[in-house]
């Protein structure tokens, strides 16, 4: 018989009854989104409920779990046929008795084998909720490794990834990090709890390498899974506190600088080429109107986004805003690039040459320049007006500041479903995507 | 004419005087490997024949990817490849696309327990097959343009080219061989694309290394007919296959629902070239599509006897820069000029390796500034750092090689920082597998990943701040960035904290 025993609290349970399976640690929602769709990504390709990890008489495993709703069993039925598209673990599948959920391939287990299972998951949800506010993509990608990826390929990742976390974590001791986002020790707790994951999930999915897990003596094995599980939960509590971005220290630091100032806000977006027009033509042919010069995301998602933006700049009260589209070297179909955005942001001007800008900033008097990047931009290009700038405000005793909008972001949310994933929509832009931004204050450290 | 077949994989197993490998089963191994997206392992020693043909069929109306698997004695790969089938149209971590179609000798009457079953299968669910008699028809193309890889002699060939660890370059090439079939038979997608580059560059860091190595043993590649056919019929294929299917797929997929690969960059060239598959019927696609391979293998044929006569002629220095880019060049050229005379119109970029242009005259305007503004450095570690892109391959690290060969003499160690990121795991694994293996032992280059994430800003900070943590100002030769800005921007100013103003010289972007 089944019966699952939730030890949560760090100790392990050894039983000598044999086919018993422990659970020593669940994670619950666990998002899998695919690693190669990063520009049009907009959900996860499946999202598991739980994972489990467990011990079958002592050996090390790990299970998927699905909490079965009685009241949508379309939707569970759906991630049946879902399921066909991937392979991943075995799935357990939860249900109270007398749910109506029968499908083959029934690995499926009665809650009330699982009674400590609900309110264990209801505490992880809330604890991952609030390590996830922090960030959430090296998750998504450990679990992508762990759940999918051969042995092989999955040690070698999760390796790199623990030296990553390793590295990190000893500078943030020693290196000044953006302060008003995040506390560092939170920040700290937050990439040993990653590296802290990783190395139990490599136990579990018994990855081993370099020698570091020979389980030549199984008592010592025992110790360093009891040792690592207990760290996480240690770590775990950490987040108890509010781990929320401080998006209104954000502004309010914003608002120190920008109110009554002169504020210039230099705008990189990314770049996108128009539709060739053989293309828009076959398009159009067959029915469909295109009522965009450029693309769709383009003109309604970012520039409404960027417009937002403005606004909320604008909400800050500067003495005077002077906004510029950095449109360096776009030649050819970008010319019609430039245009929209001339067209749909309303005062935008353009830099069209390094000169330009050079010229800009020795001729107007600015107290704080704003860079923004809206996902990615032509690096040497960029890099020039960096420097540019970064001159500028030390020659002249200015601030600044470098803000750099992720492509998508993913971020908590709440439900029993913990992750989803945002892009560039309207009032998203400065909720979501700016938590997860790239922000550096200017002056930079370092060189001219 | 409704199947055309463009490239044929014959493996068997090779015993050399000193070496025994299973060259087969090794090749389907990394083929799974790599087409799973590293999803699949297993091990495949009972294989020890194989004999596929890739190529296009007519399903529908479309022109859809195709394998021809001949069966070949009494092995297991039918239900390996009924597997990659399932990758092929099912699995959505796989980025294979095609059609598997299983070659057949006629049987009188199925009558063993473990035929049955599989006979059945047949029957239910009509899976394609062929007969041997029709399946000889369809590679007569094949043979008349010497379109084979024959694995096994190419191997040997190599063998006999080489000095060094025979094993491991052979293990190199076989990964480079699975590569390119994992590339060839993938979709439109922009990873997809992505993998057409990379699988590209490789095969042509393959031959570039194999052509200075010949050189150095005084071995006259012209006459490795197995090497030179190999080569060849790799890069035909994938010129075709990008050239042709590719804006053919694009313009019906693009019309009928929107992509995301009309907005990636590498796609610009077949944006040029996309309309001129309007109103195309499947059958007049796959009429283009066997003129110009035939063209461009006959051209590629042409290019590489030349190549091996110029590089051995020029008293270029072996291992510089100055052979790979005579080698890249000439490829690229190749291409445009091939382009330009089959659709009559010049092409202003090239996907497949057009980029790798811009990035050797980088790093050779790099080479003359570093020895402009700094002494030549005599290190014993010396550190390069670099952000992985989908392009990633073993040709760019050569590049960097070559570039620290030619300017910090009688360095030991060189670690080769890459950070990572979750979309080109791929790219770091494959690059790194491939390097090891062809790497010369004189020199010991350890490549370092760093897992960095695309989306967090704050997270992407620390950890860039951890990896140039790692760098010594002194040690560092070159710091190449390139991709994403939430990767790209907090290592370069983190850099700059470090190198001052040597951050001109040390760091370029691509």
């Amino acid at each position: 018989m089944f019966r699952g025993i939730i030890e949560l609290g760090g100790v392990l349970n050894y039983q000598s009854n044999k086919n018993l399976i422990t659970i020593d640690y669940v994670i619950p929602s666990v998002n899998v989104f695919l690693l190669d769709q990063v520009y049009t990504l907009s959900d996860a390709v499946r999202e598991y409920d739980l994972l489990l990890l467990c011990r079958l008489n002592d050996e090390p495993i790990i299970i998927l779990g699905e909490c079965v709703s009685p009241d949508n069993i379309e939707n569970e039925i759906a991630k049946w046929f879902r399921d066909t598209r991937v392979w991943h673990t075995p799935i357990v599948w939860i249900k109270d008795k007398g749910t109506q959920l029968h499908t083959p391939l029934n690995l499926n287990i009665s809650t009330t084998h699982l009674r400590s299972l609900k309110q264990c998951l209801d505490e992880q949800i809330q604890a991952y909720s609030n390590i996830y506010n922090i960030g959430i993509e090296l998750f998504n990608f450990l679990y992508y490794i762990v759940l999918y990826l051969t042995p092989n390929a999955a040690c070698r990742l999760v390796d790199i990834l623990l030296n990553s976390s390793i590295e990190a974590s000893k500078t943030i001791e020693t290196t000044n990090i953006n302060s008003y986002i995040i506390n560092r020790k939170l920040l700290r707790v937050y990439i040993e709890f990653i590296h802290s994951l990783s190395e139990v999930l490599k136990i579990y999915r018994k990855m081993y390498s370099e020698d570091r897990y020979i389980i030549e003596n199984e008592r010592l094995f025992k110790d360093r899974l009891i040792e690592e599980l207990n760290k996480l939960k240690k770590l775990e509590k950490s987040f108890q506190v509010d781990t929320n971005y401080r998006l209104k220290e954000l502004f309010d630091s914003l608002s120190k600088h920008i109110s009554n100032r002169r504020v210039l806000l230099l705008i990189a977006p990314q770049i996108t080429y128009p539709l060739p027009s053989e293309i828009r033509k076959s398009i159009e042919e067959s029915g469909v109107r295109i009522p965009f010069t450029i693309s769709y995301r383009l003109e309604r998602m970012f520039i409404e986004a960027l417009i937002r933006i403005i606004k909320k700049i604008k909400e800050l009260e500067p003495c005077s805003l002077k906004t510029y589209l950095l449109a360096i070297n776009w030649r050819g179909t970008l010319e019609d690039l430039k245009e929209v955005y001339r067209r749909s942001v309303q005062g935008l001007e353009v830099i069209s040459t390094p000169n330009e800008l050079s010229k800009l900033l020795g001729s107007e008097f600015f107290d704080y320049v704003i860079i923004l990047v809206l996902q990615d931009y032509g690096k040497r290009e960029f890099i020039n007006v960096l420097n540019m700038v970064d001159s500028f405000i030390k020659k002249n005793n200015k601030r600044g500041v470098l803000i750099v909008l992720p492509e998508i972001a993913y971020v908590p949310q709440s439900g029993s479903r913990l992750v989803t994933a945002v892009t560039y929509i309207r009032k998203e832009v400065l909720s979501r995507l700016l938590s997860r931004a790239l922000i550096y204050e200017m002056p930079l450290q370092g060189e001219d | 004419m409704d199947v055309l077949l463009v490239s044929k994989i014959k493996a068997t197993k090779c015993t050399l005087r000193d070496l025994s490998i299973n060259v087969c089963g090794e090749l389907l191994r990394y083929f799974l490997n790599m087409a799973s997206g590293y999803t699949i392992s297993t091990t495949t020693r009972n294989v020890d024949k194989l004999e596929l043909s890739l190529g296009y069929v007519i399903s529908g109306n479309e022109v859809d990817k195709a394998v021809y698997y001949v069966e070949l004695g009494k092995s297991s790969i039918y239900s390996i490849l009924t597997g990659l089938e399932y990758l092929g149209t099912t699995n959505i971590h796989s980025p294979l696309r095609f059609k598997l179609i299983r070659v057949v000798r006629p049987f009188i009457e199925v009558a063993t327990p473990h035929i049955l079953t599989p006979a059945h299968l047949s029957l239910k669910k009509v899976y394609s097959i062929e007969t041997e008699g029709e399946y000889n028809e369809f590679t007569k193309y094949i043979n008349s343009n010497k379109l084979c890889c024959n694995i096994g002699d190419f191997v040997k060939e190599v063998a006999g080219i080489v000095r060094g660890d025979k094993a491991n370059i052979i293990d190199s090439l076989l990964r480079v061989v699975a590569l390119y079939m994992t590339a060839l038979l993938s979709g439109i997608h922009r990873y997809s694309l992505a993998l057409r580059q990379i699988a590209f560059q490789s095969v042509v860091y393959l031959y570039l290394n194999l052509l200075e190595e010949s050189a150095r043993n005084k071995i006259d590649l012209s006459e490795k007919q197995h090497v030179n056919n190999a080569i060849s019929t790799m890069l035909t294929t994938l010129v075709t296959d990008t050239y042709i299917w590719i804006p053919y797929v694009m313009l019906k997929k693009v019309g009928a629902h929107g992509s995301e690969l009309i907005y990636t960059i590498a796609a610009n060239p077949l944006r040029e070239i996309i309309h001129k598959f309007k109103d195309k019927k499947p059958r007049d696609v796959l009429c283009m599509l066997e003129k110009f391979n035939a063209y461009v293998k006959k051209e590629i044929d042409t290019l590489l006897v030349k190549i091996i006569k110029d590089v051995t002629n020029q008293n270029l220095v072996y291992g510089s820069i100055a052979v790979l880019e005579r080698v890249v060049n000439d490829v690229v050229n190749k291409i445009r000029d091939i382009l330009s005379s089959f659709y009559r119109k010049p092409i202003k970029y090239e996907s497949l390796i057009g980029r790798y242009v811009h990035l050797i005259k980088e790093v050779r305007c790099r080479c003359s500034t570093y020895r402009l503004c700094s002494e030549r450095t005599t290190n014993d570690k010396v550190q390069v750092l670099l952000t992985a892109t989908e392009q990633l391959n073993p040709l760019i690290i050569d590049l960097i090689i070559r570039y620290c060969n030619e300017l910090i003499h009688e360095y030991k160690n060189l670690s080769v920082l890459i950070a990572v990121t979750p979309q080109t795991y791929f790219n770091y694994i494959v690059t790194k597998e491939i390097l090891q293996g062809m790497c010369s032992e004189s020199r010991n280059i350890n490549i370092q990943g760093y897992i960095i994430p695309t989306t967090e800003g704050l997270v992407s900070k620390i950890i860039a701040l951890g990896i140039v943590g790692n760098i010594n100002k002194k040690s560092l030769a070159i710091a190449l960035i390139q991709g994403n800005m939430i990767v790209a921007l907090p290592i370069y100013i983190e850099l700059r904290k470090i190198l001052g103003s040597d951050i001109s010289k040390k760091v370029m972007f691509i």
